[in-house]
């Protein structure tokens, strides 16, 4: 007889009389313990033995072993090829958890799919993930599954979903081969060349997640290997006719210096330095020459120890000086050069390990200098390019208060009870506040958005001793018990900023869930539950990065305080037009001169509310519109009573026989509604008439963004006169019709011809 | 994971097709770079350097196993 379990009630004692009467009827011999003889039945009956299991699956759920029982029937299943049983299991499963077995189950997937079950498979692989969420095995199968049945969007989804499952190359690599294969997604192109001295060729599929999260569609050209000095001198190569808006250069000191390993002498090194300096810069101009890409070159850096050991920095020039000395003699020529970077090369290797980020082994067989572990860092590395190219910089953090800049609840602890201060628990988060801080200082908005009393909030921000951000540094604060949305997309309206310029901070989870769900332009940060991490959280991101500093960057800040005075000034006015009279508005429009080309290109590539026509041109096109007769570059500068705005709008004018055409009119949403746009349609209007010019034409293209300006031509007087949507024109016979500048605005004069 | 897991992962196949003769001849993709990730792949799993010659000839799964042993990695 089948010995007696320690559970002993009468569904029990009914298992193990079935067990007994299915043994005996088997003819086994039944005089051993349950477990065994289920055990049993499952390899000479499998479906017998699924049929106890759908009867009593909560008593053998209470055996010792039964995960090993329920994986061994969903074995056994599927080896017999009894799929319709295996499929019942794991119905059966999705309560019960018998059967944990992860390959298992993805093996009965496959074996279905190829069977043409696709839902099936799909149902199985639910099941695993249910059992294991982060298991990139049963999100590889429902890919294929959406790619069996054609559902290319599911497809393309459940593809997204498993770099973050499992980063290793491995699966990164499949997903890139597969995504070739998924015509028409969504997004804008940016287009890459990346160039080498190495074989970096698995950093694409690196570069093509990180670019696809941000939204970007990433069109690649790589030189062949070791061809990069024929690709950029050669004008008709591949690499030109690939049209790259950036290129990367990533050259190996020990390639260019292959001597470096057997510590060179001094003259050695020297020549070596301004050889290497040269050719590097005659790749550069090269490139500039011949397109008007942005260049990141990788400086150089040691992944060896070599030199002369700890004397290394006491002989006239030891190796990591020379590198250096190299590195800052590339800065140097690197400065006249307004389109071209230094890629920090040596800190990307340094943030990951020096030791990890190389692998001999693969340096040896297939000229690899940098290591898979590298790679994820190296492509964020290369996102801070690439973003702001694209226009993809955030603008404004928004942040929560309880948790987040502070440890506890200000409404529960008071605030002498709050986690924030010189030791820890507390110094974690007023380093946190530093790096926002920081951020602050490099023209990067603060908001704050909590659900608190404002007045117990207020009472932290501005009196608790140890807050590094006070009320001063936050250009919006929104402290209510409102939903956090809604405040979210307040603070966007308030600063005038799109919700894609957005950041938004918070330790609760369900809050950022929220967000995500109602504003997915918003980009939400997942903070970690421990707060030391925070730090290393925002600066890893790569969405505050900027090509250039311009005065207007490092003014903003003081702009956008200036802003909430504006704002408090707009309600203590008793109507719209006393307070535009108040703000004293002073416009300046000029033909833009060459020290504004930087700026003019932030704007031209930042803009998107107030942008007519949205086209992206860089420095090498702007320059060449100031250059030429055919063509006017206007600028518009803005001050009122509260402060100084700077350049915050240009216009691009073609001059067509007897027609002047504004190709591209943009302005900050900083100075929009302000009656400021009227001005400047008039002044182009007043130099078109004094040129003898009878016909402006308007050219509005419309974006997702622009619908602000959707109706722009028409308030002011034009006439549509062509009529596809994708590419409106409009018309104004200046004979006929005038524009009248708003009586609030004063307009500095200067005459263009 | 066993030799077979991680070959199955690199080459996206099932582990039950993965068999001891399994080789650059019967597995597609296991060309020279698929080759470099495999042996990527095993020495992290298996946290091993492996000499570039014995790399080299690891070109079946009983080869695979054959110089794992030398490295003391019963699999």
């Amino acid at each position: 007889m089948i010995e007696r379990n320690p559970r002993d009630d009468s569904r029990m004692r009914m298992l193990v009389q079935t067990i007994e009467a299915e043994a005996v009827a088997k003819g086994l011999c039944p005089h051993i313990e349950l477990q065994q003889a289920i055990e049993r039945l499952i390899v000479v009956v499998p479906e017998k033995a699924l049929d106890v299991f759908t009867r009593y699956g909560e008593e053998i759920a209470s055996l010792e072993s039964a995960g090993r029982l329920g994986n061994m029937l969903g074995r056994v299943l599927v080896e017999r090829k009894l799929y319709r049983e295996a499929i019942m299991f794991v119905r059966m499963n999705s309560k019960a958890r018998l059967l944990t077995e992860i390959s298992i189950l993805t093996r009965l997937a496959k074996v279905l799919m190829q069977g043409g079950q696709i839902d099936e498979a799909k149902e199985v692989l639910e099941n695993a993930l249910a059992i294991d969420p982060a298991c990139s095995s049963a999100v590889r199968g429902l890919y294929e599954c959406a790619l069996k049945a054609g559902d290319l969007h599911e497809a393309d989804k459940q593809l997204d979903r498993l770099p973050a499952l499992d980063p290793s190359y491995n699966t990164v690599g499949f997903v890139y081969k597969e995504r070739q294969k998924l015509p028409g997604v969504q997004g804008r192109e940016v287009r890459i060349a990346v160039l080498s001295s190495y074989v970096l060729d698995w950093l694409i599929p690196y570069l093509d997640e990180e670019c696809r999260k941000s939204g970007l569609v990433p069109v690649f050209y790589q030189a062949p290997f070791n061809q990069y000095t024929q690709e950029i001198l050669n004008p008709d190569s591949e690499l030109y006719r690939s049209h790259p808006e950036i290129v990367f250069l990533a050259l190996a000191i020990e390639d260019l210096f292959p001597l470096l390993g057997a510590a060179p002498k001094e003259e050695e090194l020297n020549e070596a330095r301004d050889t290497i300096v040269d050719h590097v810069m005659v790749l550069v101009r090269e490139i500039e020459s011949r397109c008007g890409a942005v260049v990141v070159v990788h400086e150089f850096a040691l992944s060896n120890r070599g030199g002369y050991g700890i004397l290394d920095n006491r002989i006239p020039i030891g190796l990591s000086t020379w590198v250096s000395s190299m590195n800052k003699a590339l800065v140097d020529e690197l400065k006249g050069h307004e389109r071209a970077y230094l890629l920090p090369l040596d800190s990307v290797i340094g943030w990951v390990g020096k030791e990890r980020s190389t692998n001999p082994k693969l340096t040896y067989i297939a000229s690899m200098r940098i290591a898979e572990p590298a790679l994820p860092e190296l492509a964020k590395c290369y996102m801070r390019y690439i973003k702001p190219l694209k226009g993809l910089t955030r603008k404004c953090v928004v942040l929560d208060l309880d948790g987040t800049l502070w440890g506890g609840i200000v409404g529960e602890l008071g605030s002498e009870g709050l986690s924030l201060g010189p030791t820890a628990p507390g110094i974690e988060y007023v380093d946190f506040q530093r790096t926002l801080l920081g951020l602050l200082r490099r023209g990067v908005l603060l908001a704050v958005c909590s659900k608190n009393n404002p007045d117990d909030a207020l009472a932290v921000i501005r009196n608790h001793p140890h807050m590094v951000l006070r009320e001063d540094h936050f250009a919006a604060m929104r402290i209510n018990w409102r939903n956090k949305a809604d405040n979210i997309r307040d603070i966007a309206q308030e600063l005038n900023i799109g919700l894609d310029s957005l950041v938004f901070v918070d330790d609760n989870p369900a809050e950022r869930e929220l967000v995500k769900q109602l504003l997915p332009d918003v980009l939400t940060v997942d903070l970690p539950k421990d707060a030391s991490l925070y730090r290393r959280v925002i600066e890893g991101m790569t969405d505050f990065e900027l090509l250039a500093l311009t005065k207007e960057d490092e003014k903003r800040v003081a702009q956008y305080q200036a802003n909430s005075k504006r704002q408090a000034a707009k309600s203590t006015s008793a109507s719209l037009g006393e307070y535009l009279q108040s703000l004293e508005l002073e416009v300046d429009i000029g033909v833009a001169q060459e020290d504004a080309l930087t700026r003019l290109v932030q704007l031209f590539n930042k803009t998107n509310q107030f942008n007519l026509t949205t086209k992206r041109y860089q420095v090498e096109e702007v320059g060449k519109l100031m250059a030429s007769t055919k063509a006017v570059v206007y600028d518009l500068r803005v001050k009122d009573r509260f402060g100084d705005h700077g350049l915050v709008g240009t216009a691009v004018v073609r001059k067509e026989d007897a027609i002047w055409r504004i190709d591209s009119l943009l302005m900050s949403c900083r100075v929009m509604g302000l009656g400021i746009e009227t001005a400047f349609l008039e002044r182009i209007c007043t130099d078109a008439s004094q040129a003898d010019v009878r016909t402006i034409v308007g050219e509005f293209l419309p974006t997702s963004k622009n619908h602000p300006v959707k109706e722009f031509y028409a308030q002011h007087g034009f006439v549509r006169t062509k009529e596809e949507d994708s590419c409106q024109e409009w018309e104004l016979d200046l004979v006929r019709s005038t524009i009248k500048r708003p009586e609030w605005i004063t307009v500095l004069d200067e005459k263009v011809g | 994971m066993t030799v077979e897991d991680v070959l199955a992962k690199v080459f996206n196949l099932d582990p039950a097709e993965v068999t001891e003769t399994s080789s650059q001849d019967t597995i597609p993709g296991w060309d020279s770079m698929g080759h470099l990730s495999l042996v990527n792949g095993l020495e992290e799993h298996f946290k091993v350097s492996i000499a570039i010659s014995d790399a080299m000839q690891m070109t079946s799964v009983g080869k695979i196993k054959g110089v794992l042993k030398e490295y003391g990695i019963a699999s």
